[in-house]
Parts: C-alpha cells; sequence; structure tokens
C-alpha cells in the first residue's frame, strides 16, 4: 500500500459571520497517497476549495476559522506549525493552480519574473540560473519560444497560456503536492484538454501527488485515480474513479453522474437533482441531502449517517448501506 | 497550439528585457497629442528656468519713465504700470506657479499615500478616523477655506502651500485607498502567499508597484488643479502678494476696467500660460492614464 503523503483527520473550517458560525466545511477526513490523483467533486459552495486552502492556511482569519481536526502533511500538522514554518511549506513542496490564469498573475511582473521568484526564495538560486530554470519549465509546459515568453507580461498572453503558466509556476520548486483548484473551468474545452493532458504527464514525470478540484465530472474520468463527493461541507462518498462512475452508492453521486449529459444516448432532456445547495446558514440537520433526495426516510433528518466502508476502499455516508436503514415512514 | 500565439502583437509587444516603465513609455509615446503637450510643457518649463536667468532685466527694478509700454524690441512684452519687464516677470512668475503646483502636489500625495496604505490595510478605526477626517476636509467648500485660512496667517507663499496641501490631501488618500482595497485582494496576492512569499515582498514588489501608475496619473493631473487654484486665489488677491509675481496675479490688472479695454499685453500672456500649462499637464495626465491601463491600450 502505497503512502499516505497527506491525511485530513476530523477537519472542521467554519466562517464567523454576524456572530454565527457557518460550518463550511464539517469534520471531514481523507489522504492522499504519495503519486495519486485525488479528485474532489461537488456543487458550488459545498467546501471543496475552502477544505484545500485550508491545508496551506490560505484562508483569511477571520472571518475564517480552523475550528478542529488535523492536517498531517508528511507527519506533520499544517494547523499547528508556526508562520514561518507555512512559509516554506507553501509554493515549495505544496503550490497552488488558481481557477483564474489571467488574474492569479501579476500584471506588471513578467511571467519569468514571478517564476523566477519563487525559486529564488526556495531553493536559493541566483537570478541568472532561475532564468535558465524557468525557461527550461516553461518548455516543459510547452510554451512555444519560452525565451521570449519569459520576458512577457500575463496581459499579453492568452488564457490558456497563462495557465500554463501558473502550471510553472506551480511546479518551480517540484512540489510533493499540488492542490489544482478548478484549473480549467476558466478555460475553452480544448485548451483544456491540452492543460489536463500536460497536467497527467507531468504529474507523471515528476512524481507529485495531485488534489484536483472540480465540479466536471469528465474531468474527474480523465484525470483521478480516486475521487471525493462534498455535500454541503461533509464528505458523502469515496471511491476510485471507475466505482464512481460504475456503482456510485450515494443518492447524491448517483443524482451527479445521472444529471451528465450522454453522447452516446438520446434521452432528451437532462435529469437534475431537484432543490439547490442548502445554505450555510440555514443547513438542514442529519444527512443535509435529506430534503432533495429521493431515498430519504425519517432517519435521515435526524443524525448524520456513519460511514459505510465498501470493497475496495469505497466509504458511503448514508443511511440507506448503515444497519437498520432510513427509517420508516 | 493556436493559444501558442501572442495576443495583440501589433499592439504590444514587449521586447526582450523591457521593463514595465519602457513599456508604458511606449505607449505613450504612440499618442502623439500627448507628446506634443508633453514637449510644450518642457518648453515652458525650460523658459521658466533660463529667461529670467538671461534676462537683461530684474522682476523687481522699475523705471516710471518706462510704464504702461505696449509690446516693443526693448520689451517683448511690453511693461506694467510701475515700468516693470513683463518678458522676464511672465517666466519669474512661471517658476512660482509650477513651483507652487509641484510642491503642493508632492506633499499631498506624500501625505496621500501614507493615510491612504495606513488605511486601506489596517481598516477599523484607523480607516474610520482617517476616512472621516478626508470627508470632512472634502466637505469644505474651497476657496472659502482658503481665503479664511489666508487672512488668518497671511498670504505667504508657505502658507499658501500648506493650505492647499491640507485642502487637497483627500482626493489621493480616497484613490489609494480604494487601490490597496481592490489591489489587496486580487487573486495574484493570494498567489503570491500561496508561493510563500512574505508579507513585507508581497507590499512592496507586487503591491505597491501596481499602485505608482495611479500615483503618477493623479500626480500630473493635480499638478495642473493646483495652478489654477493658485491663480484664482492670486487673481483675487489673496494668493501670492506682489512684488512676488505669479501668473495668477500678473492677470490681477483685468479686474480693472482701464486695463481690460486698453492694455491686452497686461493680462494676455499670463492667461495664455495659465491656460497652456493647465491644457498640457491635463493632456499628458490623460496621455499616462491611457498608457499604464492596459484596458484601454489598443483603442
Amino acid at each position: 500500500m502505497a503512502n499516505k503523503l497527506l491525511e485530513i483527520k476530523n477537519l472542521k473550517v467554519y466562517f464567523m459571520q454576524d456572530g454565527m458560525e457557518l460550518k463550511a466545511v464539517d469534520d471531514i477526513s481523507y489522504y492522499v497517497n504519495e503519486g495519486e490523483t485525488l479528485g474532489i467533486v461537488g456543487e458550488s459552495g459545498c467546501g471543496k476549495s475552502v477544505s484545500s486552502m485550508a491545508i496551506l492556511r490560505l484562508l483569511d482569519s477571520p472571518p475564517a476559522k480552523y475550528a478542529g481536526g488535523e492536517i498531517l502533511f508528511e507527519g506533520k500538522d499544517m494547523l499547528k506549525i508556526s508562520n514561518d514554518e507555512m512559509r516554506k511549506v507553501r509554493g515549495n513542496e505544496i503550490s497552488v493552480i488558481f481557477q483564474e490564469p489571467m488574474t492569479s498573475l501579476n500584471p506588471i511582473k513578467t511571467v519569468g519574473a514571478q517564476i523566477a521568484e519563487a525559486m529564488i526564495l526556495h531553493q536559493g538560486l541566483s537570478k541568472k540560473e532561475a532564468k535558465t530554470e524557468v525557461i527550461s519549465l516553461l518548455k516543459l509546459v510547452r510554451i512555444p519560444n519560452a525565451e521570449r515568453i519569459v520576458d512577457e507580461y500575463p496581459f499579453t498572453l492568452s488564457g490558456g497560456m497563462c495557465q500554463r503558466c501558473m502550471i510553472a509556476l506551480a511546479l518551480a520548486c517540484k512540489p510533493k503536492l499540488l492542490i489544482a483548484d478548478e484549473p480549467t473551468t476558466a478555460l475553452d474545452v480544448t485548451i483544456q484538454a491540452q492543460v489536463l493532458q500536460l497536467m497527467n504527464e507531468l504529474k507523471s514525470s515528476i512524481n507529485a501527488s495531485i488534489i484536483f478540484i472540480t465540479h466536471d465530472l469528465g474531468v474527474i474520468a480523465e484525470m483521478a485515480d480516486r475521487v471525493l463527493v462534498m455535500y454541503a461541507g461533509k464528505v458523502v462518498e469515496v471511491a476510485n474513479v471507475v466505482d464512481i462512475f460504475e456503482q456510485a452508492k450515494h443518492p447524491y453521486t448517483i443524482g451527479l453522474i445521472r444529471s451528465r449529459p450522454d453522447l452516446e444516448t438520446d434521452t432528451g432532456r437532462l435529469e437534475v437533482i431537484s432543490g439547490n445547495v442548502p445554505d450555510l446558514n440555514s443547513k438542514p440537520s442529519g444527512c443535509p441531502f435529506h430534503p432533495r433526495c429521493e431515498k430519504a426516510g425519517p432517519r435521515c433528518g435526524k443524525e448524520f449517517p456513519p460511514e459505510k466502508v465498501f470493497s475496495e476502499g469505497q466509504i458511503v455516508a448514508c443511511w440507506l448501506y448503515s444497519e437498520g436503514g432510513v427509517g420508516n415512514e | 497550439m493556436n493559444d501558442g500565439m501572442v495576443k495583440n502583437n501589433i499592439i504590444l509587444k514587449a521586447n526582450k528585457n523591457e521593463n514595465y516603465f519602457a513599456v508604458v513609455r511606449r505607449q505613450f509615446m504612440k499618442n502623439k497629442l500627448a507628446v506634443g503637450a508633453f514637449c510644450v510643457l518642457g518648453f515652458i518649463i525650460l523658459l521658466c528656468i533660463f529667461v529670467p536667468i538671461f534676462s537683461p532685466y530684474s522682476m523687481q527694478i522699475y523705471f516710471a519713465e518706462n510704464r504702461l509700454i505696449p509690446p516693443s524690441p526693448q520689451h517683448w512684452l511690453g511693461t506694467d504700470v510701475i515700468g516693470r519687464d513683463l518678458f522676464t516677470r511672465l517666466f519669474v512668475g512661471g517658476r512660482i506657479s509650477l513651483g507652487i503646483g509641484l510642491l503642493v502636489t508632492f506633499i499631498n500625495t506624500l501625505v496621500g499615500f501614507t493615510l491612504g496604505s495606513l488605511s486601506g490595510f489596517y481598516g477599523k478605526w484607523v480607516d474610520a478616523i482617517i476616512m472621516r477626517l478626508s470627508e470632512m476636509i472634502s466637505s469644505l467648500p474651497f476657496m472659502f477655506t482658503a481665503i479664511v485660512i489666508v487672512a488668518l496667517f497671511g498670504n505667504s507663499i508657505p502658507t499658501l502651500i500648506a493650505t492647499f496641501a491640507a485642502l487637497t490631501w483627500p482626493g489621493i488618500t480616497r484613490i489609494i485607498r480604494g487601490q490597496i482595497l481592490m489591489l489587496r485582494e486580487a487573486e495574484y496576492m493570494k498567489a503570491c502567499e500561496a508561493l510563500g512569499i512574505n508579507h513585507f515582498k508581497r507590499i512592496t514588489r507586487h503591491l505597491l508597484p501596481n499602485l505608482l501608475p495611479f500615483i503618477i496619473v493623479y500626480a500630473t493631473l493635480n499638478i495642473a488643479s493646483v495652478i489654477l487654484m493658485e491663480a484664482a486665489l492670486s487673481f483675487l488677491g489673496m494668493g501670492v502678494s506682489p512684488p512676488t509675481p505669479t501668473w495668477g496675479n500678473l492677470i490681477e490688472p483685468a479686474r480693472q476696467m482701464v486695463n481690460l479695454m486698453n492694455r491686452a499685453w497686461l493680462f494676455i500672456p499670463p492667461g495664455i500660460m495659465i491656460f497652456l500649462t493647465v491644457m498640457c499637464f491635463n493632456i499628458v495626465g490623460d496621455g499616462l492614464r491611457d498608457a499604464v491601463d492596459p484596458k484601454s491600450r489598443g483603442r
């Protein structure tokens, strides 16, 4: 069994708003193995980004509050280390690829200077050394004319190019873990395919683990080894990517997969999960999905179901599979 | 790999090792009107520096027998009511007017930068105090307040500079505060943090350089408005007092009917200088604004 690079135990991240605690991430646990890609899926506002930004303590606090749990990266608890230690981890051992490539680069610095900055900071390279490194890195992420682009400003580049530069920036210090927060949502589909392919190739060449956050199940199928399905701050199902698509257990996951358009069969209208993601300040009691769930029973509104472990590491949190079931009407 | 093409190839192709300011300069050079205005300004400034040095006349010495000579080969712009050479006085006045404009702008930009940064970064009560103060100051009617202050403390040049600076800092303070509030929430500031760059470097190397263009543009436009304020105050006799000339008190003779009707040479040249200078500063300011803002390029 592969080693666990990152392990999150019972993490709770709350936001304080008007004296109320909004439970954005509510008691979740997961792990990432070395060299593995973990996909995190869920609708907007279900805590995908918050849970991953918490790994690097990138949430502004206040209003965010790390209310409990542990984030173990190579055995160190990221919630307990000092700010100085944290800075050494950021960009160096764990790096982030953000959603908006065009705005995630500083408009008044050349892309080369920005990538070099991280290398100079973490690896102690000189400016000259860094520049040669940057050029080879840009070539690695398939930027044509890397020698010229290194002196370009971000606003002169297209979205796809910027995202490649962001990937180069994230890879600058050869991190062990890459957090990709919806890296392809701002790109069009052809560029998206190129970027995904690139990430897959790079991943195998530098042997990093990736946490891939998205709401696009197609992307998940392409990228992930294992998939974590989140709903309203809770993990509802974890499974291998094949199992997610072929034998999903949780009604929410099943609903998500059904609501995908299918090219082969002509089914007319798409199926949808009725209702919306609940507001964080009026979260339903018990299983947060129960008001939208077709199979919900009286027990679902009372308490959150325990995790039920199926074979091959498929874990589902739903009363359907736990002893006693959903309860009787 | 079509996205490999660099966008806006024609409009914006950064050359090798060209820094941001070189790009801005190149953009600015494309705006012919602004470049023209910049040259005119340069010429005016050179005249202000050199004419008083090389002029055979002094701005002070006067000859009663030479009073009110219209423009002539000896006195290019004529002489005033007590016989002083107006060509010399025009450019000595320019030194004072431009000097006040520059100095006031320097002071209020510095003050605005400090207070605006404090306000933007600190927030909370610091922000509340600075913003309420700036609202109070900007709600005062400018002319009236300036006249009262000058009446209380006398109309020396230092008093005038202090008055103008005290009354104009809220503008730049708010601009800087607003920019900081916006920039510190920018994605790339978060990205910097995610790269492990420390707080100090994030501010000095990534945030402040983004602020600089706004400050430069503001300062350029502000010089023009200070020159106008000084001219207005001096015209009313509440600004710099004679014998020290400024463009404002040089047009003061136009308040008398006899001068307005018959002696155009007294007030037309300084009037033109004020008009030209203010207009050129405004055009240059606009040109700079277009040059520093990537979004307005290529239009």
